[in-house]
């Protein structure tokens, strides 16, 4: 196992290194010289000059990269904020704790909703409760996601005064954004669990698990859900990845200080080094967010798992030991 | 022998229609988009005022007769600038899936196709794509290229070709041993040849259903480019910068930014409808 | 040894979709005494497995239903039963192996934790001893009991099937279905445990309703036969009745596409056709449309049941002044 998790870190290499590579080059191609952009107008073209050679600026495209990468690998340097002049890397790091804290909650929420409600809707499929839920899913799923924080601002703060509209320091600031995020993402789950799920009860061996004798909610929660686990997960790594893009206008939304509105920021004021460090962070994250899927496969199914675990020597059963 | 072709090909249609019909959600979906693509077409005819007309002594007019969905900081009838919004929204997603389209179906059969390198070459650039929140690969682009509506297009664009190239890949490895590919090989039929008129059409299904699904996604991802500022600018009737200028008076005017996100989710949710309608219409099996 | 234990009365089960209704059985009457094995044999889509997962009230529903009749096992109905009481007698004192050993075990669960599932719902014992009980059988089946950690997709088919009939056998069945239990399998083990599972059945006091295509399986392992066509029992009695005083013009035509190594034939001789759609059962004997026998009477109504020896039916028109040769 530990091998497979050591393989799948090496895989990661090539793909981030193709990540930052394409938004290098797209930035670097991009109009308008950081040079302008930072010191305006009024600057010199010596002073221009200058600040092009103090960040490298006036070397050729691929030993520009090949610094940037440099800085990165070896000292995690993401390059410096045009606007702050702080180091990207810890602008980043500074913001991502309520990022982190955000996406897990809205995770957690999502997997909740989306699983249960799957899994009533796959069991009642085409009763009242069945089509209620697939309608608000497929609501949710054409929802913006922003959209939706602004609405809830308007009932839940404006109107109801329940919850406050912006900022993310006591628990009553996180349920609003957690909720927008969450909801959407579990649209996209409970759609997932029920198909598999209605896919799953026809199989045989839920009909074996009934001939047993064994009651419903056992046949559908035990038997049943294990199966559909892997579809399952497989999905809210996917809605991860929407899940960080969504929290990225989220964050502005309810001005919560996370990499999604730095990033925003950073978008507003063109300051391409903080854009470049972010996406790159994110691509980063979302690799583990990947990896971490994998590993979790392999626990959800023992098909997966004996393909990269050597046959287990036959060892006297468990039972042995009991009796 | 191409009557009886004809012949079955119209009886398949009329099976997929039939089909297609006697879902509801479907038809609703379809009959709103209708709606959506008369607004696009003749948005003048619908909209009671201009989409830029400012009377600033009637800012802020809450809905009523006179202005269905109220009026913003301007005085600009919202109503009538969700009419114009249609075509945007509307052409925004059509343009940006053919560009995924054809980009995504191209390097889709490549890859399926030849297999071994260039399977493996484009596999993994689709890899790195896909490591990429699509909001922020789209960022990126826009970023690099500059703000403008083609650019959008072309970010959002791409930003989907990763789904068709896997959708299209799949389809053709599982094509590609059929007998049928074998027989027209053994005939002399060259690689475009084979690809253009045997394999391709066998995997229409699931690209048209790939295809309705993501104009829904652009239409969304578009909404949030406006919303930060990288999509289409003011005073351009565009939904998402609708919702991104009217932010700022949420706390007064529930109205400005209820209407526009209102007018993206019932287009986006119609065409989700119909592309599952699609989808179960289009191909039985795949159905849930 | 003669007590009824599972009766069965005009049983009808239909699968409603929205644009069609297919008749599956039709109006079926069997009864099993205590220790007998009864073989149900037929072509595929007669009817065989819609019978066996009526008497474990397992027919998917929607679509399939059981539209009247009645399935009384030790006296009770089981289709009246609360499913409190039907969940009791499940796995318990009614069970089944599958066709299909392939798909018929939970993919994610260890075959000795499936196995021990059974044992534990219907027997109070704790996990340990049950753990204990379901090693006992898989080496009863013939796999080594230290397999129980394992995963189905570590088990070949034939094994597979032994896990099954472990599973099945667990808590003791007085009433034991077997639907086509090898028909999945290669050629060579299907003996093997066709052999298991007579030799399992020997002396355990357990009936036996062996689904399948094979007379000559049935002539193996069975006292009695049921002949299936069309949802219909078309001939029912002891072998000896059936396979010496072959009655219906089915059974007749089934015997005669079997190839016989004591007759010298240049050819088997297949019955002609195709069973009847089951959404469009003709109005008279269902048979009819192939039978070499027909006459206009055959399509004007359904055939009756007659007794042409005490305990042998058929059900045909030909055969109403007693049986023939």
């Amino acid at each position: 196992m530990i091998k497979f998790i050591f393989r799948r870190l090496l895989m990661m290499i090539p793909v981030l290194i193709g990540v930052s590579f394409v938004i290098f080059s797209m930035l670097y191609f991009a109009p308008g010289d950081a040079a302008d952009v930072i010191l305006g107008d009024l600057a010199t073209p010596e002073d221009k000059q200058l600040f092009r050679a103090e960040h490298g600026l006036d070397k050729p495209f691929l030993v520009q990269y090949f610094n940037y990468m440099k800085g990165v690998v070896t000292e995690g340097d993401l390059g410096t904020s045009y606007v702050t002049r702080q180091p990207v890397t810890i602008e980043i790091m500074e913001r991502f704790p309520a990022t982190l804290q955000l996406s897990a909650m809205s995770v957690f929420l999502a997997v909740v909703i989306g699983v249960t409600v799957g899994i009533i809707s796959a069991t009642r499929q085409y009763s009242f409760i069945d089509h209620l839920a697939t309608s608000l899913s497929m609501i949710g799923v054409s929802m913006p996601n922003f959209w939706q924080g602004m609405m809830l601002i308007i009932i839940f703060s404006v109107a109801l005064r329940w919850f406050p509209p912006s900022g993310f320091s006591t628990p009553m600031h996180w349920v609003l954004p957690a909720v927008t995020v969450g909801t959407n993402a579990s649209a996209n789950i409970m759609r997932m669990t029920r198909s598999s799920m209605l896919e799953i009860i026809r199989q045989d061996y839920i009909r074996t698990a009934r001939a047993k004798g064994q009651t419903e909610a056992v046949v559908i929660w035990k038997h049943a859900l294990k199966n559909a686990l892997i579809p399952i997960i497989t999905v809210v790594g996917l809605s991860f990845g929407r899940l960080l893009g969504g929290a990225v206008l989220t964050e502005s939304i309810f001005s919560i200080a996370g990499v999604g509105k730095l990033m925003v920021d950073a978008i507003k004021l063109k300051n391409f080094p903080m854009v470049q460090g972010g996406v790159l962070f994110i691509a980063f994250v979302m690799s583990i967010v990947n990896l971490v899927v994998d590993v979790l496969y392999s626990f959800a199914d023992p098909r997966i798992r004996s393909m990269y675990t050597r046959p287990r020597t036959r060892k006297a059963a468990t039972a042995k030991e009991a009796a | 022998m191409s009557d009886t072709v004809s012949m079955k090909k119209r009886g398949q249609f009329k099976e997929t229609w039939r089909r297609f019909t006697k879902n509801k959600g479907a038809v609703i979906g379809l009959g709103f988009i209708a709606l959506l693509a008369v607004c696009a077409l003749i948005p003048s005819v619908i909209a009671p005022y201009g989409f830029d007309d400012q009377l600033l002594s009637r800012r802020f007019q809450s809905p009523s007769g006179a202005h269905l969905f109220g009026t913003d900081e301007y005085g600009r009838d919202i109503f009538s600038r969700v009419v114009y919004g249609c075509r945007i929204s509307l052409t925004l997603g059509l343009v940006s899936v053919t560009i995924s389209c054809a980009l995504g179906i191209v390097l889709g059969c490549v890859a399926g196709y030849y297999g071994k390198v260039a399977d493996n070459v484009i596999m993994r650039v689709i890899d790195v794509m896909l490591s990429i929140p699509n909001i922020l690969l789209a960022v990126s682009i826009v970023a690099a290229l500059g703000t403008s509506f083609f650019n959008l297009m072309l970010a959002i664009g791409i930003g989907a070709v990763p789904g068709y190239a896997r959708v299209v890949r799949a389809a053709i490895l599982s094509v590609k041993e059929q007998e049928y590919i074998e027989a027209a090989r053994s005939n002399g039929a060259s690689d475009l040849r084979i690809i253009v008129s045997h394999i391709v059409p066998n995997c229409m299904a699931p690209i048209i259903v790939q295809a309705t699904m993501s104009i829904a996604s652009a239409v969304l991802s578009a909404a949030g480019m406006s919303f930060i500022g990288l999509g289409i600018m003011p005073p351009t009737p565009e939904w998402g910068s609708m919702l991104s200028s009217g932010r700022a008076y949420i706390r007064d005017y529930w109205y400005v930014v209820t209407f526009p996100g209102l007018a993206i989710m019932l287009t986006v949710f119609s065409i989700n409808l119909l592309g599952d309608g699609l989808r179960d219409a289009l191909d039985p099996r795949l159905k849930s | 040894m003669s007590d009824t234990i599972l009766e069965i009365k005009d049983l009808v089960v239909h699968y409603v979709t929205d644009r069609t209704t297919v008749r599956a059985v039709n109006g079926i009457s069997i009864s099993l005494e205590r220790g007998e094995s009864l073989g149900l044999v037929g072509e595929t889509g007669a009817g065989k497995t819609t019978t066996a997962l009526s008497i474990m009230q397992l027919i998917p529903d929607p679509p399939g239903r059981i539209v009247s009749g009645e399935i009384r096992y030790e006296g009770e109905d089981l289709v009246a039963m609360s499913p409190a009481r039907k969940r009791e007698i499940r796995g318990n004192q009614v069970s089944m192996i599958f066709q299909d050993p392939m798909t018929a075990l939970n993919p994610v669960l260890t075959v000795g934790d499936q196995i021990a599932e059974v044992v534990r719902l219907h027997q109070k014992i704790s996990r340990a001893k049950a753990t204990v009980k379901a090693q006992e059988m898989l080496e009863l089946v013939g796999i080594p009991g230290e397999r129980y950690p394992e995963y189905p997709h570590q088990f070949s088919g034939g094994m597979k099937q032994r896990v099954v009939i472990a599973m099945a056998l667990a808590c003791d069945p007085k009433l034991l279905i077997a639907d086509e239990p090898t028909t999945a399998l290669d050629v060579t083990i299907q003996d093997q445990v066709l052999d298991l599972i007579e030799k399992l059945m020997t002396g355990s006091g357990t009936s036996l309703i062996l689904i399948t295509h094979d007379l000559g399986v049935v002539a193996e392992i069975c006292q009695k036969a049921a002949i299936m066509y069309a949802g219909e029992i078309v001939e029912y009695g002891t072998l000896p009745h059936i396979y010496q005083n072959t009655q219906h013009p089915y059974t007749v035509g089934l015997f005669g596409s079997v190839p016989n190594l004591n007759e010298d034939v240049d050819r088997l001789r297949p019955i002609k056709g195709l069973m009847p759609d089951p959404t469009e059962v003709p109005a008279g004997c269902v048979f009819a449309p192939r039978c070499p026998e027909a006459s206009a009477e055959c399509s004007a109504a359904p055939a009756p049941v007659v007794e042409v020896e005490p305990g042998h039916f058929v059900k045909c028109h030909k055969r109403r002044g007693g049986g023939s040769k």
